[in-house]
Formats: structure tokens, C-alpha cells, sequence
């Protein structure tokens, strides 16, 4: 990989903090060092393609904390959880929370990248998906109402007759909408079409209805 | 002034009238060579139109060496004489003087060894009230004593009136002293047949009745005059008379005192108490025996022998006395070896706290320990791969291992500290910073407060003065402090877990308060400090009884309060070493 990423390190013990950050180092990776939850949250993190490798027992904010948190906002940062001694329920509870991988330390340093590999390629395919969605989502601003409301009629799969007489207009009308949609859009095809509009409301959640 | 001997004089009226009085000597003066002058008075015996004497003396004469005629004048002299002594004379002329005879001297040694005895182990008896063995054993003795006395006022009696009464009261002492053998021997050894003693006691209890009541006492009906035989060195008059059947019901007591003890030694021996056995039973057995046979030779005249009961007596208490010493130095090592056993415990106690302790924290301790190795691990693979690059950054190597060696020193002394902590047995008591125990307890416990996401906020004054203690021990107690601080946090929320401790100097002690915010105490916070008092799902409820014991052990307290913002504040207080010294 030219570009692996940054790697954000979170743990409350700055000696350890050093040494993955020298690990990871000495494999290419951007690391970028947090002594605790609290200041990575405070930090602004600009970087497209990064994950975040976590200690679970910290003071005050612990990791798994930490992971809400930043499910709150929304953010989709891979992580990677680091514990002294994690049990099942722990784990389990990481994993639903959708963490990459849970690795007890001391960690070996094989385990370690290829985790942390793992959710940098995760990171990357998210970013992405992420950018063609943006793409799609530039392309469905430039709808404009109507044409919107026809392209959601022709992803449910309606006829141009049919959407004619739902929105009380003539098929010729419809037709000329279609087409331009069609063109705004980029596609060639109905299924085309779908796909690129199904892509968006996976992705973003919030849909094509967001004016 | 050398004394070469004593020469008795006996002298009878007839002698003293005939060559004895010194030229100038009036009749009933005795005037000796050597310039002493003695009023006498004639024997009451062969001359009853003679004065009597308040109190008649019989004397020793000691004569100076360079008097050789006064030596003379002593070997003519016989028969007895009467007299009455004037000490001061003899006093001044700085010659030695004795007032009494030998026997009358050994008597009364008896007697006041006896009555020192009943002292002594009366007074032993009072504060052992429950042993009343000994004051059986007090009785005897006394009795004894009193006993020694009568047998003086035997040997010396002048007529057979003054014998009669003084053995008619001989049998008063005679019969305490039998109960209370057969009180001791029940008591002490817990063995003996009760019939035997019953009969032993019964009998002699008749036989005093008898003393009072059939002729002049137990022994004689009447009496026909005394005989004066040699014993020690001097003349004791011994009895004539018509021997008292009534003697024999005290002898029956005699035989069945002797049955009694016998059994009763015969009993401890079998039961394997050799020495108590020998000490109070067969050395009894043993006495009353040779008294006994003793008292029928001398009562026969088969040997002239005078009462010498107390004598035996006094072989038997001497020997008790023994018994009864041995039980007293062996309760004093109990106590002893009780102590040291109690001083054992306790640290065996203190030792398992340890244990227990580290054991609520092993989880904690065991990060403690996989942190460095996880710095260790990381930082070695770290510099595997720099060092496999084609241009390796060797100053950054050089600082891995650094950081390699300084965590592995990190291990080491987690290491260390527990050892210390489990290691058994008492280290001597030293100064201590008590700064530097708090510190080496926070270093242990820093894992075990990130776990439990407690923030730590310490106060410690710099200088504080020393405290003398075992470093252990108060590690054990602040240990426990802190961790039940955390216990007691574990429903608050994680933000507001705020741990405060704080080390102080207070006048003449050194105050280290632990305070939380948690769940707080109860109004009545003494049973805290109660064994098996818990709060926590784990743990025996040790911890703070095995640490206010310890703190008690420093002359210190441990002490807890409410915390006013909420939780609890737990203090120990340890006198300080400047303020002592």
C-alpha cells in the first residue's frame, strides 16, 4: 500500500503510546498519539483515510465509551481495541459496536499491523464509498424538484404513464423529466439509475429526500 | 572475742552451797569466775519452799579463752540450775550469750520458715481465690508453724503440768494440719478415695474431742513427772505418765491419713504425673509414715525422742511448696509462651490480610505487570523492524532500548513490592517517611485506580516527621485504606470518583487521611472495624479489624468520618518520632 493512512493511538500509558507509535512508524504508517479519550476528541482530525487503535481501561472516558461517543457523532472511524485483559462479554460487546478487532496486550507486533491494516482498508473502502456517494449526492442536488420526484418514481419501479397520472401531468411531460434525470444523473439505464440512488440512502442515511 | 565452747552447768541447791560460790557470794548468788554474778533461785522441783520463778531460765555459758578457770569452774558443776538471766550483764561483757538451746532455735526456725510460707502463698492465694488448694496449703502451714511452737513449749517444760497443757493444745494444730493434707491432696492432685479421708478426718476429729475431754490429753490420762533427756546438744523434758487409750482413735486417723495419701499418690502415678505425684503424695505418705512411727517408738520409750511432729510436717510442706512453686513458674511461662503465641498470631493475621488484599487486587497487579511487558514487547518487535530497514535509525533504536530497560525496571518493582507485601514474619520497626510508604502504595495501586476510573488527588507535606513502624505493616494499612475507598465508589459515576489523600504533620503525630466520594458510612461506624464486617461480595471483612490492630500495635488509631461534600473519610494517626525524641 503507497498511502496506508493515519493511525490514531489513544492510550492513558505514554511509554506504550511510544512504542506502537515506533512500531507503526517503522511501518510507514502516519501515527498520530492521544494520551487520553478526551483530547482526541478535542482534536480536529482532517484525515479522509484513518482508524483509530484504542486502550479500553482508561480513566474517567474509557474506550468503549470513547467508541459510543464517536458513534454518536456520527463518525466512522474503524477501531482497533487494545486491552490489559479483556474478557468475552467485552469483546463482544466491541464488536457489535462494530470495532475491527480486539487484541490483548502484549500484543504481538504481527497481530497488531495486520489488524490495524485491516481497518485502514475498511477506512479506505469507507472513504470511497464515501466520495461516490458525495458524487451522486452532487449529481441528485442538481435535480430539480420535479425531476427529483419523477427519478423516485421510476427507482419504485413506476411506468412513465403511470407517474404521469400520479403526479396529474401527461406522459410526454414525464418523458422529458426522465430524460433529463437520466442525463443529470450520469447513467444509461433505469437499472444504472437504481443502483446510484440505492448506493445514497445505504450510505448516508439520510436519503434522497434531504432538499 | 573467741568463743571456745560452751560448758553447761548443772548445779543443785546442795552443790551451789557447797564449792561452788565464789569468795563474796551471797546464798542464791552464783558468782562465776569471770566476774559475772547470777541471781538464782532454787529448782522448784527438789525445793518446793523455794520462790518461784516467773519464768525459769537454764543457761549456756560461754567462757572467754583467756578464762581458762572459768572453763574449770563449769565441768565441776552439776545438776540443773535455775536462775533468773540477766542479758544486759552478759550483753556488756561482750560475751556470748544464748538464751535458748539448739532444739529451741531449730523450732523456731521451723516455725517462722512455716509461717513466712502461709504467708506468702496466703497472699498468692488471694489473687488466685479459685486455687484453694493453696489455701489448704496455707493452713498446713500454718498449722505447722503452730505446731513447732507447742513442741518448743514441750521441750522446755518445767513441770508436768505445764507438758500436759501445752500437748493437750498440741493436737489443735495437729488436726488442721490433718485436714488440710487431706484438703490439699483432694484438691491439687484431684485424687484419694473420699472414705479414707473421711474416716482419717473423723477419727482425729474424735481423738481432739477425746484430748479435751478424757484425761489430761490424748496421750496420758496422768502424768508422774518428766525426764530429761539430751537431744541437740541440750536437755528436753519428755513425759512419764499412764498413756491414754483414747490414743489409739488418733492413731486410727494417723493410718487412715496415711491410706489416703498413698491411694491418692498411687492414683497421680498411674495416671502418669510422676512428679506430682512424688512431690505431694508419696513425699507425704512418706512423712506421715516416719512420723508416725516416730511418734509410737517415742511414745513407748523405745528412743527418747521428743515431739518432733512438725519436723515431718515440715518435710511435707517444703515439698509442696515445691509442687506449688512448680505450678506457679509453669503458669508464668504459659503466660509467656501465651503472649508470644498472641504476638504470633497476630502477625500470622496480618500476614493473611496481605494475602487477602493482594488477592482483591491480583487482577489489578497483574496489569500492573503486562503494561511494562506490553511497552517491553512492542518496543523490542519495534526495533526488530527498524533494524531489518537498509539504513536503520540506530539512535532511535539506542532510545527503544532505553525505554526497554527503564520498563523492565518498572516490572521489577511491581515485583518487589509484592514480595515485600506477601513475605511472612515481622521486619523490625524503623523510621519511617511516611511519604515514601504512601508513595510506594499509590505506585501499586495506580493500575487498580485507572480500572477503576478513580481520580487521585494527593496532598503530602514535604518534610514530614518520621514515624517508627514496620514499613509493611502500614503499606498493609494505607493499602487497604485506598482500596476500600475504591470499594466504596464503585456506584458512583465514573466522572465523579474522586480518591483525596492526604499525608500531614499534627503536633506530635503524623495524620494520613484517605477520603472518598462514594457511598458513604453508616451512623454507627464501629462495627466497621469488627472481623467478618463486609460490605464487599468478595473478601472475609478482615481488612479493617487486621488494620486498626496493626495501627494499635504503632500506638496509633484508625478512625473513620463522614465526608462532609459525601463518602467517607478514614484517618490514621501515628505518633511521630521528633516529638518523642
Amino acid at each position: 500500500m503507497s498511502s496506508p493512512g493515519t493511525v490514531y493511538l489513544v492510550d492513558d500509558e505514554p511509554d506504550l503510546l511510544k512504542a506502537l507509535s515506533r512500531l507503526l512508524g517503522a511501518e510507514g504508517f502516519a501515527v498520530r498519539a492521544f494520551a487520553s479519550a478526551e483530547e482526541f476528541l478535542a482534536s480536529p482530525r482532517p484525515e479522509t483515510v484513518a482508524c483509530l487503535v484504542l486502550d479500553v481501561a482508561m480513566p474517567r472516558l474509557d474506550g468503549l465509551q470513547l467508541q459510543g461517543r464517536l458513534l454518536e457523532q456520527g463518525a466512522l472511524l474503524p477501531v482497533v481495541f487494545l486491552t490489559g485483559h479483556g474478557d468475552i462479554p467485552m469483546s463482544v460487546r466491541a464488536m457489535k459496536s462494530g470495532a475491527v478487532d480486539f487484541l490483548t496486550k502484549p500484543v504481538q507486533d504481527a497481530d497488531f499491523l495486520r489488524a490495524v491494516r485491516a481497518a485502514l482498508e475498511v477506512a479506505g473502502a469507507r472513504a470511497a464509498e464515501n466520495e461516490q456517494v458525495s458524487g451522486i449526492q452532487s449529481c441528485v442536488n442538481r435535480l430539480t424538484p420535479r425531476e427529483r420526484e419523477v427519478m423516485e418514481l421510476v427507482v419504485a419501479g413506476l411506468l412513465s404513464k403511470q407517474i404521469a397520472a400520479r403526479l396529474g401531468t401527461v406522459e410526454q411531460t414525464i418523458k422529458v423529466h426522465r430524460m433529463r434525470v437520466m442525463e443529470k444523473m450520469e447513467v444509461q439505464s433505469v437499472a444504472e439509475l437504481v443502483r446510484r440512488v440505492g448506493l445514497t440512502s445505504r450510505g448516508s442515511g439520510t436519503g434522497l429526500n434531504q432538499g | 572475742m573467741k568463743l571456745i565452747g560452751n560448758i553447761n552447768l548443772r548445779v543443785s541447791l546442795q552443790d551451789i552451797s557447797d564449792p561452788l560460790p565464789a569468795p563474796g557470794a551471797k546464798k542464791n548468788e552464783l558468782r562465776l569466775v569471770s566476774g559475772i554474778s547470777i541471781n538464782f533461785q532454787a529448782d522448784p522441783r527438789r525445793d518446793p519452799e523455794a520462790p518461784r520463778l516467773e519464768r525459769p531460765w537454764r543457761f549456756r555459758y560461754w567462757c572467754p579463752a583467756e578464762r581458762p578457770r572459768a572453763r574449770g569452774l563449769g565441768e565441776a558443776a552439776i545438776g540443773t540450775l535455775f536462775f533468773r538471766g540477766t542479758h544486759g550483764v552478759f550483753d556488756g561483757l561482750g560475751v556470748g550469750w544464748e538464751s535458748c538451746r539448739m532444739s529451741t532455735m531449730v523450732w523456731s526456725m521451723i516455725a517462722a520458715a512455716c509461717f513466712t510460707l502461709a504467708a506468702i502463698h496466703g497472699l498468692v492465694w488471694w489473687f488466685y481465690r479459685s486455687r484453694w488448694d493453696r489455701l489448704a496449703y496455707v493452713w498446713m502451714a500454718s498449722a505447722t508453724g503452730a505446731m513447732a511452737l507447742v513442741e518448743i513449749a514441750l521441750m522446755t517444760a518445767p513441770t508436768p503440768e505445764a507438758y500436759a497443757a501445752a500437748l493437750r493444745w498440741y493436737h489443735v494444730p495437729v488436726w488442721v494440719d490433718f485436714l488440710a493434707i487431706i484438703a490439699f491432696v483432694r484438691l491439687h492432685l484431684g485424687a484419694g478415695r473420699p472414705w479414707l479421708g473421711w474416716i482419717a478426718v473423723g477419727a482425729r476429729t474424735v481423738s481432739l474431742v477425746l484430748n479435751f475431754t478424757v484425761g489430761l490429753n490424748l496421750n496420758y490420762l496422768s502424768m508422774t513427772g518428766l525426764r530429761q533427756v539430751r537431744f541437740l546438744g541440750g536437755d528436753v523434758s519428755l513425759p512419764m505418765g499412764v498413756p491414754n487409750p483414747a490414743m489409739l482413735v488418733g492413731q486410727t486417723g494417723l493410718l487412715f491419713l496415711l491410706l489416703f495419701v498413698s491411694d491418692a499418690a498411687l492414683t497421680v502415678w498411674r495416671r502418669g504425673e510422676r512428679r506430682r505425684s512424688l512431690l505431694a503424695g508419696v513425699n507425704t505418705a512418706f512423712f506421715i509414715l516416719l512420723g508416725s512411727i516416730q511418734t509410737v517408738l517415742s511414745h513407748w520409750h523405745v528412743v527418747d525422742v521428743p515431739a518432733v511432729a512438725s519436723l515431718y510436717f515440715m518435710g511435707i510442706i517444703v515439698l509442696m511448696t515445691f509442687e506449688l512453686s512448680w505450678d506457679t513458674l509453669r503458669a508464668g511461662k504459659l503466660e509467656e509462651e501465651l503472649r508470644s503465641t498472641q504476638e504470633g498470631k497476630r502477625r500470622e493475621i496480618a500476614h493473611l490480610g496481605r494475602v487477602a488484599t493482594l488477592g482483591e487486587l491480583s487482577m489489578t497487579l497483574a496489569h500492573e505487570m503486562n503494561q511494562p511487558l506490553a511497552i517491553i514487547l512492542s518496543n523490542a518487535q519495534a526495533a526488530q523492524r527498524l533494524l531489518a530497514k537498509p539504513q536503520p535509525d540506530l539512535r532511535e533504536v539506542r532510545d527503544i532500548l532505553g525505554d526497554i530497560v527503564s520498563a523492565d525496571l518498572r516490572a521489577a518493582e511491581v515485583i518487589q513490592r509484592m514480595r515485600v507485601l506477601l513475605k511472612r514474619g515481622e521486619a523490625p520497626r524503623q523510621l519511617l517517611d511516611l511519604n515514601d510508604v504512601l508513595a510506594e502504595v499509590l505506585q501499586l495501586m495506580r493500575g487498580a485506580l485507572r480500572e477503576r476510573q478513580v481520580t487521585l488527588s494527593q496532598e503530602a507535606s514535604p518534610a514530614l516527621p518520621g514515624v517508627l513502624g514496620d514499613r509493611v505493616q502500614l503499606q498493609q494499612v494505607l493499602l487497604n485504606m485506598i482500596l476500600n475507598a475504591c470499594e466504596a465508589m464503585q456506584d458512583t459515576p465514573p466522572g465523579n470518583r474522586q480518591l483525596y489523600v492526604r499525608a500531614e504533620s499534627a503536633g506530635q503525630e503524623v495524620r494520613v487521611s484517605v477520603t472518598d466520594s462514594g457511598r458513604g458510612l453508616p451512623p454507627d461506624v464501629e462495627p466497621l472495624f469488627e472481623p467478618f464486617h463486609t460490605s464487599k461480595d468478595q473478601g472475609l471483612g478482615m481488612g479493617l479489624a487486621i488494620c486498626r490492630s496493626i495501627v494499635s500495635a504503632h500506638q496509633g488509631r484508625l478512625r473513620a468520618f463522614p465526608n462532609p461534600a459525601g463518602g467517607a473519610i478514614f484517618e490514621m494517626t501515628l505518633p511521630s518520632m521528633e516529638g518523642a525524641s
